[in-house]
Formats: C-alpha cells, sequence, structure tokens
C-alpha cells in the first residue's frame, strides 16, 4: 500500500545544512561500520532527501532511521525528507545500535521504500542506470542539482 | 550558492565520503554533454555525476516544484 498526502508548503532549504546532514552522514557511516554486528543482515533501507538552494541532497541507510529515532530533536522546519523501508520492526534494533551524531535535520515524514527505485538515470556517456544501482546495504548520499552550471 | 559551488563543496568531500564508504552521486536536469562539460570544468568526478534528463527522480521526491520557480511542497510516503 502507497499512501501520499501532504502539500504543505516547504521553504527551500539552507545549504549548509545539507552539509551538515553529509557530514552526520560520514560519522554514521563511521558508526555503522563500528557497530554493524549489532544490525540485522536485513534491515530497512531508508533515505533522507535534504532539499537545498540550488540543490538537494538524500541520504540513503537504514540506520539514518535509528539516529533519527535515537535523538529525538527536530529540525525548526521540514527540510528534509526521510522515507524509510520496509521491515520496520527492525528499526528499534537498529535505533539502538547507532551512535553519535544526531539527524535533526532531518525531518521524518513517512515510512516506505526508496522512492527513487526504478528511476533511470543517465551516466555522463549516455548510459542509462536505473536505481538502486549500488548495493543493498550501501551508504548512499544523492544530491539533486538544478542544472549543470 | 550556485550548483556548481554545491558540487564543487561535494567534490572537496569525496574524499570523505569514500573513506566512511559512503557513495555519492549528483544527479542534475540537462544532457550527457552538459553534464560532461560540467564536470571537466569543475572538475568534479564524471563517475558521480548522472542525468536526469526527464526528472525521474525530482518528481519522486517532490523536488520538481522547485525547479519550476515554486516551492516545494511537502510529501509524505507510506509503505505498508
Amino acid at each position: 500500500v502507497l499512501s501520499l498526502s501532504g502539500g504543505s508548503q516547504t521553504p527551500i532549504c539552507d545549504v549548509s545544512l545539507s552539509h551538515e546532514l553529509l557530514q552526520k552522514t560520514v560519522s554514521f557511516a563511521h558508526a555503522s561500520t563500528s557497530t554493524s554486528s549489532t544490525s540485522s543482515p536485513h534491515h530497512p533501507d531508508a533515505m533522507a532527501a535534504a532539499c537545498v538552494a540550488p540543490a538537494a541532497s538524500a541520504v540513503t541507510r537504514h540506520q539514518v532511521t535509528g539516529l533519527r529515532a535515537s535523538t529525538g530533536r527536530r529540525a525548526t522546519t521540514p527540510l528534509t525528507r526521510v522515507i524509510h523501508q520496509k521491515k520496520t520492526n527492525q528499526k528499534l534494533s537498529l535505533a539502538t545500535s547507532a551512535t553519535a551524531t544526531a539527524t535533526d535535520a532531518v525531518a521524518t515524514v513517512g515510512v516506505g521504500g526508496n522512492p527513487l527505485a526504478g528511476v533511470s538515470l543517465l551516466t555522463v556517456d549516455g548510459e542509462a542506470k536505473a536505481i538502486p544501482f549500488w548495493a543493498e546495504d550501501q551508504t548512499v548520499v544523492v544530491t539533486f542539482l538544478r542544472h549543470f552550471g | 550558492v550556485f550548483c556548481w559551488e554545491h558540487a564543487a563543496e561535494l567534490a572537496k568531500m569525496k574524499p570523505e565520503l569514500d573513506a566512511a564508504g559512503v557513495l555519492l552521486i549528483v544527479v542534475g536536469v540537462g544532457t550527457p554533454d552538459s553534464a560532461k562539460q560540467f564536470a571537466a570544468a569543475l572538475p568534479f568526478p564524471e563517475e558521480n555525476l548522472f542525468v536526469d534528463p526527464e526528472r525521474a527522480a525530482y518528481r519522486a521526491l517532490a523536488l520538481h516544484g522547485d525547479l519550476d520557480g515554486t516551492e516545494v511542497g511537502a510529501v509524505q510516503v507510506e509503505f505498508i
């Protein structure tokens, strides 16, 4: 079941928060490596998309869920979209394994699968690449530019 | 911050992302040729640069409104 709702007007985000999110992703990737033994091999994937001007960033990694849950802090504005994948019953274990950094710039707006799944992008050589073209447990930062300029 | 500035910042962060095992993907609206020129001009690693000519990914994340000069509407996605 796919449920779509919303429609509130979200201001374009501050690019500094995007960088902050990236830094946290790096910290988180390090932390998740050290705590990987506590994570389920069937962990849910997650995506956090931070819209910034003029670009937008997204982070895919299941532990983002845990970080979000563990900090309990929220951004003052809904800067980021987080879409968590299935297997939500494993969120709690991921939350307890998450450490350190906060994802307070992340405002969770839903639970679900990777919204980019099946979307096809082109390489600079024109080769089509269907998302996901990375390993399931790969941490991915996706940044969206308005244009190449 | 212009797009190229943002991409340049990301390019600077790439070693750190690589070291952390984080895959960086930068997507832009345009053509492969324009992306190639963009990568060469910055410079930015081509392997991390992708084109979304139909804005499919933007629409999937409800970012397309921003590209049209309008505010981005928040969207809630839930898979049950």
